[in-house]
């Protein structure tokens, strides 16, 4: 080891131990703020884009979704049968007139 | 486990630990360059933040052309040579100094001289250096970069390090000589 490697590693004792540490968790909490601005992005962009292109008048090319069953695209209140598909009976359902 | 499988597993999956594995090796080499090149230990813990910071976003651009720790300090010195002549305002720290630099002896200094010069004096020397030059002699002698590494690193072509790298050697002698007259090498 020459003195440069030395000087080095009497550098290198200054940031050991409390300081190593403290970077390290800003470290962290840098990545995890990115990674939850990816996911934001992620969730919403495709959905923004879409608000954005039909507010301008456009149509969005549902390519991906032709030829799939109807109900697939549907939500769940409007869907295949399945417990709470319809949701609340609209006011004057034969229900509320019983 | 190596750098190289290191990386793989964590851009595999992002796991914790091959973050902590990569910051346990590099992290205080980096912050021993930077301490030694910014002078200010704040400054210098921030910048090893940014560098980390930098190294694993572009975690996915390393080509493994080179050795990933000639990568690390690649990203390193030029970090802090960026910070350094955004501070000074300065042109560039390794502009073509071949106008205005002083001459070089003939006799080149021989690396004995600077490897074997004491541990005190070292460290005076080197503060008192610029810091083009100060980046060049870590690259070499605590790095052990090879000349074509560095070249890279600083975008130079080969035979310009070779003549930078003359200069600051003659440049540390000149410095010890001026400070430590009296005393042995």
């Amino acid at each position: 080891m020459n003195n440069f490697q030395r000087l080095q590693e009497e550098h290198a004792r200054q940031f050991e131990g409390l300081k190593k540490r403290r970077v390290q968790q800003s470290l962290l909490q840098t990545f995890g703020i990115f990674k939850f601005v990816g996911q934001l992005i992620d969730v919403y962009l495709p959905a923004m884009m879409g608000v954005i292109v039909s507010s301008m008048g456009g149509k969005i090319d549902d390519d991906d979704n032709k030829g799939k069953p109807v109900s697939k695209n549907l939500p769940p209140s409007l869907g295949d049968d399945h417990p709470g598909k319809t949701g609340p009976e609209p006011p004057g359902s034969p229900d509320e007139l019983r | 486990m190596k750098d190289s499988e290191v990386i793989h597993s964590y851009l595999e999956t992002q796991a914790s630990r091959c973050f902590d594995l990569l910051y346990g090796r590099y992290s205080t080499k980096i912050f021993s360059k930077c301490i030694s090149l910014l002078k200010d230990e704040v400054l210098a813990q921030d910048a090893t933040q940014e560098i980390f910071t930098k190294i694993f976003l572009n975690l996915s651009r390393f080509g493994e052309k080179s050795k990933f720790s000639t990568w690390v300090y690649s990203i390193t010195y030029n970090y802090c040579i960026d910070f350094l002549r955004r501070k000074k305002k300065q042109k560039d720290l390794f502009s073509d100094e071949m106008e205005k630099a002083p001459d070089v002896p003939e006799n080149e200094v021989s690396d004995k001289v600077l490897l074997e010069m004491e541990l005190s004096q070292l460290k005076v020397v080197l503060d008192n250096l610029p810091e083009g030059d100060q980046a060049i002699l870590l690259m070499k002698y605590q790095d052990g970069m090879q000349i074509r590494d560095i070249a890279e690193v600083l975008d130079k072509t080969e035979s310009a390090i070779k003549m930078k790298l003359k200069r600051a050697k003659a440049r540390a002698q000149q410095v010890r000589d001026e400070l430590f007259k009296e005393q042995p090498i």
